[in-house]
C-alpha cells in the first residue's frame, strides 16, 4: 500500500503554481511591449509590481506547502 | 481510551448519513441544479436578451450571487485561520465545517461570473488579453488564487482523518482506494505532524490576506468606477466586513444543521454557538458604523447624481429592497444583543429580565416602520417586510425561543443572510439605473425566470456540495478535537507545577475554570 500511495496534491499545486508565474510574465511583456495597455507609465509599473508581489506571494507560499506535502508523503 | 471512542463515533459518521430526509433533500437540489443547467443553456443560445439585464443596467442577480458568495466564503478564513492562529481552543469542532463552507461557496461564486458573461468563451479574453490596469483582472486572479488556497486549506487538516478513515474500513471498496490516494501515506509519525503544523500555519497565515484582497477586489471592481455611490474609499473595508458578517451567520446555520441532524450535541455545544453569536454582534457593529458612514455622508455632500441614487434605495422603485435590509438587521440586532448582560451592567433596578421589558424598544421600532411605509404607501412589498417585522418582534417574545442559544442564533443568522442579500442588490441595482448621464434616462432592472433558476441552483449547488462532502468526510476535526482532549491533564499539570503562583490560584478557581472551558469548548 505505502508503494502505491501516490502524491496527487502537490504536482497539481505546482503547476499551478507555474501557471500563475507564467502569466504573470505574460502580463510584463505585455506591459513592457505596450500591447494592450493604453498607458504603458506609472499606474501600469504599480499595479504590475502589486500583482507580481501577490502572485510571488501566494503562488510561493502554495509552493512551500506542496514541498511540505511532498515531504509527508515520503514521510521524512 | 476515551480518544479511541471519540475517534470511532466521528469517523462513522460519513457512512451513517444517508437517510430518507438526506437523499429526499439531495434529489430535491438535484433537480433544482438540473432546472439551473436548463436555464444556463437556454440562456447560451439565445444570449443575455433572456436576462432582465439591458445596456443600461448591466450587473443584476448574477453579480450580487457572486458578491454574496464570495463573503459567505470568509466564514472558513475568520474561524479557522484567525482563530488557529490566535490559539484559540473552541474553535476546533468548528473548523471542517468553516473551511468547507468557504471552498464550496466560492466555486459557485466562479460560475455565477461564467453566467454574468453570457459568452462563456469570453473568459480567455482576460487571459490572452488581460489589461494590468483593470480591477477585473485583479478580480481574476485573487479570486482564482483564493479558490484554490481555500481548497488546499480544506484538504490539509483533512490528511489525519482520512488516513483515520481508512483504516477504519473493514472492506477494499471504492471508499477505501479513494481515502488511500488521498491520505498521502500518513501514518501520523512525528516528523509528519510536524510538517502538517507547517503546511496549515503557512496557509492560515497566508490566507487571511489572500481573503482581505479578495473582496477588497470585488469591491474594486465596483469603486473603482466613476458612479454615483460606487466611488466611495469605504467599499473596499465595508465589503470586507460585509463578508465576514455573512460568512458567520452561513457557518452558524450550517453548524444547527449538522448538530440536529448528526446528533452532534456533545461536540458542537451551545458554547459555540453563543462565542459565535457574540462575533456576530461584533460584526453587526462594524457593519452599522459602515451603512451609516455611506449613507450619512453620501446625504450630507448632496451630489445630484449621488441624491438621485440615494432617493431610488430609500423612497423610490428599490424602496422595499433597503428597508427590508434594515429590518433585517434592526432584528438581528435585538436578537443577539444580551439584555440579561446589559441590564446587569447598568444596573438597572429590574429583579429578573423579561422579554417584555424590551416593548418599549420594539414600539420604538415599529414607529419607524410605519413611518417608513408612510414614505411610499403604494408600495405592498415594503408592507409585507413591515409586517414581518412585527412578526418577527413577537417571536421574540415567545420565551421558549429566547432560552435557546441555538435557536436565538440561527433566527439571527437567517435574518443576516436575507440582509446581506438585499443589501448586495442595494449596491449593485439601484446605481446603474441611474445614469451619470441624465439624458440617456433611467433604467429598470426586473430579474427574469433564467436568472432566477440560476439563483436557486448557485444557492442549491452549495448545499449540495455539501452534503456529498459530508457523505465521504468528517464534519468535524476528529485529530483536533482529540488533541484538545489530551491537552486537559498537560494543562492541569502546568498550573499546579507554577510555585510562583499564589496558593489560592494553584487550587482554586484557575484550575476549575480552565478545565471547565477546555471540556466545554
Amino acid at each position: 500500500m505505502d508503494k502505491k500511495s501516490v502524491n496527487i496534491v502537490s504536482p497539481i499545486i505546482l503547476l499551478a503554481f507555474g501557471a500563475m508565474i507564467s502569466f504573470l510574465i505574460h502580463l510584463t511583456i505585455r506591459g513592457h511591449l505596450g500591447l494592450g495597455i493604453n498607458d504603458p507609465g506609472f499606474l501600469s509599473n504599480i499595479m504590475l509590481g502589486f500583482l507580481g508581489v501577490f502572485i510571488l506571494g501566494v503562488w510561493g507560499t502554495l509552493a512551500y506547502v506542496a514541498f511540505q506535502i511532498h515531504k509527508i508523503c515520503q514521510n521524512k | 481510551m476515551q480518544r479511541q471512542v471519540i475517534e470511532g463515533q466521528l469517523a462513522a459518521m460519513p457512512e451513517e448519513i444517508g437517510g430518507k430526509g438526506f437523499w429526499t433533500i439531495f434529489c430535491i437540489l438535484l433537480f433544482i441544479i438540473g432546472a439551473g443547467i436548463c436555464a444556463y443553456l437556454y440562456q447560451v443560445v439565445y444570449g443575455l436578451t433572456v436576462t432582465g439585464l439591458s445596456h443600461t443596467v448591466f450587473w443584476g442577480f448574477y453579480i450580487m450571487n457572486f458578491v454574496f458568495f464570495i463573503g459567505i466564503s470568509h466564514a472558513g478564513t475568520l474561524i479557522s485561520a484567525i482563530l488557529r492562529l490566535t490559539g484559540a481552543e473552541w474553535r476546533r469542532p468548528v473548523t471542517r465545517v468553516a473551511e468547507a463552507i468557504t471552498a464550496f461557496s466560492i466555486m459557485v461564486a466562479g460560475t455565477m461570473i461564467l453566467a454574468d458573461m453570457g459568452r462563456p468563451d469570453r473568459l480567455l479574453n482576460m487571459i490572452s488579453h488581460g489589461r494590468v490596469q483593470s480591477p477585473l483582472l485583479w478580480d481574476l486572479l485573487s479570486v482564482s488564487s483564493y479558490l484554490f488556497s481555500s481548497s488546499v486549506y480544506l484538504f490539509l487538516p483533512l490528511i489525519p482523518d482520512i488516513a483515520l478513515m481508512r483504516d477504519k474500513l473493514t472492506s477494499k471498496g471504492w471508499r477505501w482506494a479513494l481515502y488511500n490516494l488521498l491520505s498521502l501515506n500518513w501514518k501520523g509519525t512525528d516528523v509528519q505532524r510536524a510538517r502538517l503544523e507547517k503546511a496549515i500555519s503557512a496557509m492560515a497565515i497566508m490566507i487571511i490576506p489572500l481573503a482581505v484582497s479578495v473582496h477588497t477586489v470585488v469591491a474594486y471592481v465596483f469603486a473603482m468606477t466613476l458612479r454615483p455611490m460606487w466611488h466611495s474609499t469605504i467599499m473596499g473595508p465595508y465589503f470586507v466586513i460585509g463578508a465576514i458578517f455573512s460568512g458567520l451567520a452561513a457557518l452558524l446555520i450550517v453548524m444547527a444543521i449538522v448538530q440536529k441532524s448528526l446528533r452532534l450535541e456533545g461536540v458542537l455545544k451551545e458554547i459555540h454557538f453563543q462565542y459565535l453569536s457574540n462575533l456576530l454582534l461584533v460584526f453587526f457593529g462594524a457593519w452599522f458604523y459602515g451603512t451609516i458612514c455611506e449613507y450619512l455622508v453620501t446625504g450630507y455632500g448632496g451630489a445630484s447624481a449621488e441624491m438621485r441614487v440615494l432617493s431610488s434605495k430609500m423612497l423610490e422603485e428599490h424602496t422595499w429592497m433597503f428597508w427590508t435590509m434594515i429590518f433585517c438587521m434592526a432584528g438581528t440586532f435585538f436578537i443577539l444583543t444580551p439584555w440579561d448582560w446589559v441590564v446587569k451592567r447598568l444596573r438597572l433596578p429590574v429583579a429578573t429580565v423579561s422579554p417584555w421589558h424590551a416593548f418599549p424598544l420594539m414600539v420604538l421600532g415599529w414607529v419607524g416602520v410605519f413611518m417608513t411605509i408612510s414614505f411610499t404607501p403604494g408600495n405592498p412589498l415594503l408592507w409585507v417586510s413591515g409586517v414581518a417585522y412585527l412578526i418577527l418582534f413577537f417571536l421574540i417574545l415567545v420565551p421558549s425561543l429566547r432560552q435557546s442559544t441555538v435557536s436565538m442564533a440561527v433566527s439571527a443568522s437567517l435574518l443576516v443572510l436575507v440582509g446581506m442579500w438585499l443589501e448586495r442588490y442595494s449596491i449593485v441595482v439601484p446605481t446603474l439605473t441611474r445614469p451619470m448621464l441624465e439624458y440617456i434616462g433611467d433604467g429598470s432592472y426586473t430579474p427574469t425566470w433564467v436568472e432566477i433558476c440560476i439563483t436557486f441552483a448557485g444557492f442549491s449547488a452549495v448545499g449540495l456540495l455539501f452534503m456529498i462532502f459530508s457523505k465521504l468526510f468528517p464534519l468535524i476535526s476528529i485529530w483536533e478535537v482529540c488533541e484538545a482532549e489530551e491537552d486537559i491533564p498537560a494543562i492541569v499539570a502546568k498550573l499546579t507545577d507554577e510555585a510562583t503562583l499564589p496558593a489560592s490560584l494553584q487550587h482554586g478557581s484557575l484550575i476549575n475554570e480552565s478545565l471547565e472551558v477546555k471540556s466545554n469548548g
